[in-house]
């Protein structure tokens, strides 16, 4: 599977992150001649055990972070942060969280934009958006590389890929994400396992960024 | 329009075409205004008709024909004058004598300018004339391709009218079939991929008969291997499990695979470097080490068009089986028996295709300005022998080369030097 880097928007100092800037970020993506095709929207969630009776010892896993993506719309990825575990499933098992009411949502993290083709390099470009209030909390990028599905074969192309798109931009820049796949004993190859991961720490990322 | 005589005729015939053409369509509207003139005046003349009986609009009725005899008299009017405008460009002046100078076929006259009307038709006959040479051409290649396809498939049919151009003595004779190579200098294809395996660790080289291959390209159609990574030895074990008839040759030694049928010869090689390209050639006469084709595709690719001469769905292995067919001619030319070690030679040299940066920019990426799209460098010079020097030598040299990494010259598209 051609390998996805992800970047995140990070202003300069004295600058927001806006709306304005991810129009910005969309006219210099076609000044480069790229073809517009779809839109995209990947969610991420946050769910914890649903505990009726206080007493009782939780057995389970304090947290799942959830992720789906509209690309691979059979399956939904939970990433088991404290125990290193990327678990794939069939996209009813949303359905049978909410039946059995054994884990609740607490959180929605949305990610949603634009995706373009420019060479062998898709593109997609959008917003971050926290689903029930729709407030913007980041501006992020993905940049997939497609004859390549090695991560270190294609980290030289994809950075620099970037260096040269974003010549010249002074309000801010794109920050890569570097993850340790390692950790999630995940492999060079890549496959959805891995950008289930990347999504989940954006989405980490974004709300431990309100925080502070 | 408002433009003299003489300023008519410095303009270039195909302006004043385009200007004869316009005033044409404007007399064919003058023309509809007349005739939808005279439906007004009959209509007008009707209503006054029968009108007359009232007396009450008498006025009326002639003021109607009044406005229509005006309208008609204008049209006819801008009629003439479209008609006089064009007569002075030289639309309508002796279009008929000109024409039939020319063109002596009872065709109609053309409706064009001056001498617009000789440019159109002098560009037919010069287009006419070039199909006419380049089919010519192309007839007269085709026949040499037909003699020389002829000579290599039916060997023993009729007279060779091409001489062998192939330095080896033992295939004067018209049989070019791989077995009888034995007792000459001839290369054969296992102790090339013996020595190639040796000298190239990385990089592997799979041997198909060519029916295998079309089973297996055409069986994997529908499968998708996402879970393994690009193992050179995950990626035998997963063949050999289909119909049997894939011949693998091991990493340490070039042996013939023991399920090698006698009547099976190799026909496809399949060269893997892992994570970065796959490239397919095929080899004409099976058997043999003549390489016949080659495509490059990413290692991940599926599909039926992975063909010796299929084409990848990504821009930078399109561009590289470009370079690759190149590099093959051009080696071709050269030294046929030594073709297939320096093909794969060169292949090997692009092990470093995303990580090694260009020789001139000292970037891995580059913009290649005609596609306006971004590229690793991919240009890796060809290791052409010359003709003076024996082949042995050449490839001892080489070997001495390629075993260090960063002896190997790689260029972008735009970086690279004009010659290569």
């Amino acid at each position: 599977m051609p390998v996805k880097w992800l970047f995140h928007w990070q202003p300069n100092v004295g600058s927001q992150v806006s709306s304005q800037t991810l129009n910005d970020v969309f006219k210099r993506i076609d000044s480069l001649h790229a073809t517009k095709s779809t839109r995209w929207q990947i969610t991420a969630s946050q769910y914890r055990p649903n505990v009726r009776d206080q007493a009782l010892p939780v057995d389970c896993a304090r947290e799942l972070l959830g992720v789906t993506f509209t690309e691979a719309p059979d399956k939904i990825f939970f990433i088991l942060r404290q125990e290193h575990m990327v678990v794939e499933a069939d996209a009813t098992m949303q359905a049978i969280m909410e039946r059995l009411q054994v884990y609740r949502n607490r959180l929605t993290v949305l990610f949603e934009g634009f995706q373009y083709e420019l060479g062998d390099f898709r593109v997609k470009a959008g917003r971050a958006v926290l689903a029930p209030v729709e407030n913007l909390r980041g501006i992020i990028m993905e940049v997939e590389y497609m004859p390549v599905s090695s991560l270190e074969q294609s980290r030289a192309a994809v950075l620099e890929f970037m260096e040269l798109w974003q010549e010249g931009v002074i309000l801010g820049q794109f920050v890569a994400l570097e993850l340790n796949f390692t950790d999630f004993s995940l492999s060079d190859h890549y496959c959805w396992q891995h950008t289930a991961l990347q999504y989940v720490s954006l989405m980490a990322f974004f709300l431990s960024q309100q925080r502070t | 329009m408002a433009m003299s005589i003489s300023q008519e005729s410095e303009l270039a015939p195909p302006v004043r075409l385009a200007n004869a053409l316009e005033g044409l369509g404007r007399a064919v509207r003058h023309i509809a205004d007349v005739r939808a003139g005279a439906d007004l005046l009959l209509e007008a003349l009707d209503a006054a008709a029968s009108m007359r009986g009232r007396e009450t609009g008498n006025k009326k009725a002639s003021d109607g024909i009044q406005k229509v005899a005006d309208f008609m008299k204008k049209a006819l009017d801008e009629l003439q004058s479209t008609g006089r405008e064009l007569e002075a460009a030289g639309v309508l002046n002796g279009a008929q004598q000109r024409f039939e100078e020319n063109q002596p076929w009872n065709l109609q006259v053309p409706l064009v300018s001056h001498d617009g009307a000789l440019v159109p038709y002098a560009w037919k006959r010069q287009i006419a004339g070039q199909a006419a040479a380049s089919a010519f051409d192309r007839a007269r290649l085709a026949l040499k391709a037909f003699a020389e396809q002829k000579r290599r498939f039916f060997p023993g049919l009729g007279p060779d009218v091409v001489t062998e151009s192939n330095s080896n003595p033992a295939s004067e004779t018209p049989k070019t079939d791989g077995s009888n190579q034995a007792a000459t200098s001839s290369p054969v294809l296992s102790d090339v991929l013996r020595r190639i395996q040796s000298e190239m660790p990385g990089m592997v080289v799979t041997q198909y008969a060519r029916l295998a291959w079309m089973n297996n390209r055409l069986g994997s159609n529908s499968r998708f291997d996402s879970s393994t990574g690009v193992l050179s030895l995950s990626a035998n074990s997963s063949l050999s499990l289909r119909k049997g008839m894939a011949l693998t040759s091991q990493l340490a030694g070039g042996e013939a695979p023991p399920s090698l049928r006698s009547s099976e010869k190799v026909a496809v090689l399949e060269v893997t470097i892992p994570g970065i390209l796959r490239a397919i050639i095929s080899l004409l006469p099976p058997g043999s080490v003549y390489p016949d084709a080659i495509a490059v595709f990413s290692p991940d690719e599926r599909g039926g068009h992975i063909q010796a001469w299929g084409v990848s769905q990504h821009k930078l292995h399109q561009q590289l089986s470009e370079r690759a067919v190149m590099v093959l001619y051009q080696l071709l030319q050269q030294d046929r028996s030594s073709t297939l070690e320096l093909l794969l030679q060169w292949l090997y040299s692009y092990r470093l295709l995303f990580t090694k940066q260009c020789i001139e920019c000292k970037h891995v990426m580059a913009y290649d300005a005609p596609s306006g799209l971004l590229f690793p460098p991919l240009v890796r010079p060809a290791r052409i022998p010359s003709a003076a020097q024996n082949s042995k030598e050449s490839q001892n040299k080489k070997t001495d080369e390629t075993n260090a990494d960063n002896e190997v010259l790689a260029y972008h598209l735009g970086c690279a030097p004009k010659d290569l």
